[in-house]
């Protein structure tokens, strides 16, 4: 009896590390061809960058579909914007807000990984827009100011009720948006709102028509803004990324409808 | 860019920046009460639920709306 339970003790055995051994098979198998297994993805050749003064698109190819993330800035090693974009080997993304004449250092790669950098200059002269530096002419909050010897930007507006759209509104825009520019009242919200407007005219911001709304945002601060065709202002805040641009409507202009 | 003075969903923000639906948004408003959001003044004769039965699904997909 002390034998055959032992061989039966021993059969069962085999068979059990059988089974586990034939399971460990198939889940190895499973995870190759899993979409969720890990697999580094290359760049193809270099990246290809598109000049013009205040703009660049930067395509790339990769090896394999993966989502996309260009992170970029002024400074080498340490870039101070983001844009991502979606799943594919391909990817084109452009960068606007740029500073004419300037050079601009950039990563590229997926999500997790770097997978490619360079740099390039944007057309143009340097010398031509006041723009805020970063780390200077920053006002309370961290929130960039114009500088005051810049003539083109008026630093005083009119009255709110002159440059708000929606009077009744007013309030329950800067309750939400007011502290993303250190506002300290609606008025002074809707001040601010209307200066950037004015920025975005000197600095040439990146804008954009739809229908009755034209949007203009600051890339590089993420500051957003919408007015209306005569100007007055819908809103004013600061999207969580730069990447909210790339998902508004509209056709891009650089002329608003309320310059004559 | 408008908000909603009843259920204060901020078009073009709510959607394209915090991610909500349309119809997430209604669904945790309703379940709020349909209190009045916003600091506009409530009409007199106000009927938040009176006013979403006249929804269709069509409207309550893809409503008219002001950005």
């Amino acid at each position: 009896m002390v034998c055959v339970d032992a061989l039966r003790l021993d059969t069962e055995s085999k068979l059990a590390h059988r089974q586990l051994v034939i399971r460990s098979i198939f889940f190895a198998l499973l995870f190759l061809v899993s979409p969720f297994a890990a697999r580094a993805i290359s760049l193809l050749g270099e990246p290809e960058v598109e000049l013009d003064a205040t703009e660049a698109t930067v395509r790339w190819k990769t090896d394999g579909p993966s989502g996309g993330k260009i992170r970029w800035g002024e400074n080498d090693g340490t870039p101070d914007q983001t844009i991502k974009d979606g799943v594919g080997a391909e990817h084109r993304i452009k960068l606007a807000g740029l500073k004419p004449g300037t050079r601009y250092f950039y990563t590229v790669g997926t999500a997790r990984d770097t997978i490619g950098k360079g740099s390039f200059t944007t057309k143009g002269t340097a010398s031509a827009q006041p723009v805020p530096q970063s780390g200077a002419g920053l006002g309370k909050g961290g929130v960039p100011v114009a500088p005051k010897q810049n003539m083109l930007v008026p630093q005083t507006a009119p009255p709110t009720r002159v440059t708000w759209g929606s009077i009744a509104s007013l309030q329950d825009h800067y309750d939400r948006h007011g502290a993303d520019f250190s506002a300290t009242s609606p008025d002074d919200y809707a001040a601010k709102a209307w200066i950037f407007r004015e920025q975005a005219l000197a600095q040439k911001l990146p804008m954009k028509l739809d229908g009755a709304t034209v949007r203009v945002m600051n890339l590089r601060t993420r500051a957003f803004a919408a007015y209306n065709l005569n100007g007055t202002t819908k809103t004013y805040f600061r999207p969580r990324d730069a990447s909210y641009w790339e998902r508004q409507p509209c056709t891009p202009i650089t002329t608003p409808p309320w310059v004559k | 860019m408008e908000i909603c003075p009843a259920c204060g969903f901020q078009f073009g923000v709510s959607d394209d920046d915090e991610g909500h639906t349309y119809d997430s948004w209604r669904e945790a408003w309703v379940k709020m009460g349909t209190p009045w959001s916003t600091k506009q003044k409530k009409p007199a004769k106000w009927d938040a639920l009176a006013l979403l039965e006249t929804l269709t699904p069509a409207k309550k997909r893809a409503p008219k709306r002001k950005r």
